[in-house]
């Protein structure tokens, strides 16, 4: 049965069955009930001090107990759907944005390869170095979504375009602890008797098309999101969660071709999120990267990584473990990432911009400034308090920083 | 839809023109909730006026600017699940958080034809199929009513009318 003929069917037997009680109900013998006002006891001073011991030491009782406990890991970081929903495209986005600004064809001039010391070791990085490219796409994406709980926000919000019926924010931190934000605008519309989300992800100065993909296997549908450039070049991911993980799997097409696939399961560990990430390249290798990111100096923070390389999943062709920070180029006057890889240090140029403003606590409640942050008219109101170049690689000059915020149109 | 907030005030006198509008507007949503959750023509019937009864009762309580209409729903939503709490004497849970409770047929004569059409949906798909297809509900608001973004709202019903052509064929 055709799906119009269905719902229409559906809709006629229950309009048909469907009761009328109106006449059943007698709304003058019903006693409308009053706001329960708020009772207030007199204030007793004794006893308020003997709670608030009392308060104290559950509460410090409770946290010992809580981190006795916590020791363990917690694979079901998001809590609710609208964090699984966000983060699925904002990862994307992410991940898509690092190809955007470098070319998706591997060069060797983008990055530079520099021996840090003379000693020499068993380790061999160069098979880790080949991959560098592929990696950083995904150090990236994990800088934009891999955060602490309380350094993100995903919330729905009322839509302020008039184009589009919905929206929806991300608030997350840099390595730099700074704000970085992306807003979401979508319309649910019909294509092919599916209801569907199409709609717009802003970040910065870079607009990206998405929408849902509704994959039918044989009667079993899976949905997808598919995040595009255009429409040859896009990232399309979907939830392959299981009960006992969160996991999602990203495909990402150059050319209308699959370039690479990955898999990303995510972990808690007390309050650091962290990431497993396995990647397969076009070569039919495997990249596995185990990811944690340190945010305990919030202005320089870094990522920890272990990572092993095998090929047709035989046994480990490389594996080791890596460090990556951010550094400061003054002739671009932007951040790089700069890997540390045993004696080695590499550094690839031309990271995504991200956000100029000390992300706040506010930042990350919901409920708070849901205006685009990304049409408002630029002023030169930025002062070193409020913008800072950040990280320990470059002094604060403020002097020689320009504010990256612009003017945009939608 | 019409603006439910500009018959409150009238709803507090008891104004049956007011309230008859309100019906009007709102008892296919009723009905489709408690419909996902009971398939007994009696039951139903009684659970459709309770709720009424309750949302005049409790009409002091809601506030302007909220949404009228999801607020409606879920007091149809506990009375149902109340229903079960008073009459089976057992625990009930939530359709949303616990699906196998409601697995169970009922052995009443008097069901919904309408009931067997859907019958191979979970109760979660039940309630948003039918909130979408007799209600005409915006998914914006039934993502409201059951609580879930709209994205997840829209897996679920794409996927139950999936499974309803299958299982209809």
């Amino acid at each position: 049965m055709k799906k119009k003929d269905l719902i229409a069917k559906i809709r006629e037997t229950a309009i048909e069955e469907m009761p009328d009680v109106l006449q059943r109900i007698d709304i003058s013998k019903v006693n409308i009930e009053d706001v329960p006002e708020t009772v207030r006891s007199p204030f007793n001073f004794r006893r308020a001090v003997s709670y608030t011991f009392a308060s104290i030491f559950i509460f410090i009782f409770g946290v010992t107990i809580f981190n006795f406990i916590a020791l363990g890991t917690d694979t079901t970081p998001l809590d609710n759907n609208t964090e699984i929903v966000g983060f699925q495209t904002i990862s994307a986005a992410a991940l898509l944005e690092s190809f955007d600004v470098v070319d998706l064809a591997y060069t060797e001039s983008t990055y530079s390869v520099t021996q840090l010391s003379e000693t020499t070791t068993a380790v061999d990085e160069s098979t880790i170095i080949d991959q560098i490219y592929l990696v950083n796409n995904y150090l990236n994406m994990a800088e934009t979504v891999l955060v602490d709980e309380n350094q993100y926000l995903y919330e729905d919000i009322d839509s302020d375009d008039a184009n589009y019926q919905y929206a929806f924010k991300y608030n997350g931190t840099d390595l730099l602890g700074n704000l970085i934000s992306y807003r979401g605008y979508y319309n649910i519309v019909e294509q092919d008797g599916n209801q569907i989300e199409v709609g717009i992800l802003i970040h910065e100065d870079r607009t990206y098309n998405y929408q849902t993909v509704i994959i039918d296997n044989d009667g079993v549908l899976t949905y997808r999101y598919r995040v595009q450039l255009n429409d040859q070049n896009y990232v399309e991911v979907s939830n392959s969660s299981t009960e006992e993980a969160q996991r999602f799997t990203y495909r990402v097409y150059k050319n209308n071709e699959l370039f690479n696939q990955s898999e990303v399961t995510l972990f808690k560990t007390k309050l650091s999120l962290r990431a497993e990430v396995k990647i397969t390249n076009r070569l039919n290798q495997e990249i596995n990267l185990e990811i944690e990111r340190d945010m305990s100096v919030m202005a320089n923070q870094r990522f920890r990584v272990n990572y092993r390389i095998s090929e047709n999943q035989t046994a480990s062709q490389a594996d080791g473990q890596f460090t990556v920070d951010l550094q400061y180029n003054d002739e671009t006057g932007k951040y790089q990432y700069r890997y540390q890889i045993n004696n080695q240090e590499v550094v690839i140029e031309d990271r995504p911009a991200k956000g100029n403003q000390q992300a706040t606590e506010d930042d990350f409640k919901p409920g708070r400034d849901n205006q685009n942050p990304f049409v408002t008219t630029a002023t030169d109101n930025n002062t070193a308090e409020s913008t800072r170049p950040g990280g320990h690689n470059k002094p604060r000059e403020s002097e020689d920083f320009t504010p990256v915020v612009e003017s945009i149109t939608l | 839809m019409i603006n439910y907030d500009l018959y409150i005030d009238d709803l507090m006198k008891k104004d049956n023109e007011a309230f008859e509008a309100i019906y009007e507007s709102t008892r296919k949503g009723v009905f489709s909730m408690i419909l996902s959750i009971v398939n007994n023509k009696a039951v139903t019937e009684d659970l459709m006026q309770d709720t009424y009864m309750k949302m005049i009762e409790k009409i002091a309580q809601y506030k302007k600017g909220r949404n009228f209409y999801a607020w409606l729903l879920q007091i149809a939503k506990n009375t149902a699940l109340d229903y079960y709490r008073r009459e089976k004497k057992v625990n009930v849970y939530d359709p949303q958080e616990n699906e196998h409770l409601f697995e169970g047929e009922y052995n009443d004569k008097n069901n919904y034809a309408v009931y067997d059409m859907i019958k191979p949906l979970d109760d979660e798909e039940k309630q948003i199929v039918l909130l979408r297809i007799v209600s005409d509900l915006k998914f914006k608001d039934i993502a409201e009513v059951v609580e879930k973004p709209i994205g997840t709202v829209l897996w679920i019903y794409n996927k139950a009318i999936k499974k309803l052509q299958d299982y209809n064929k």
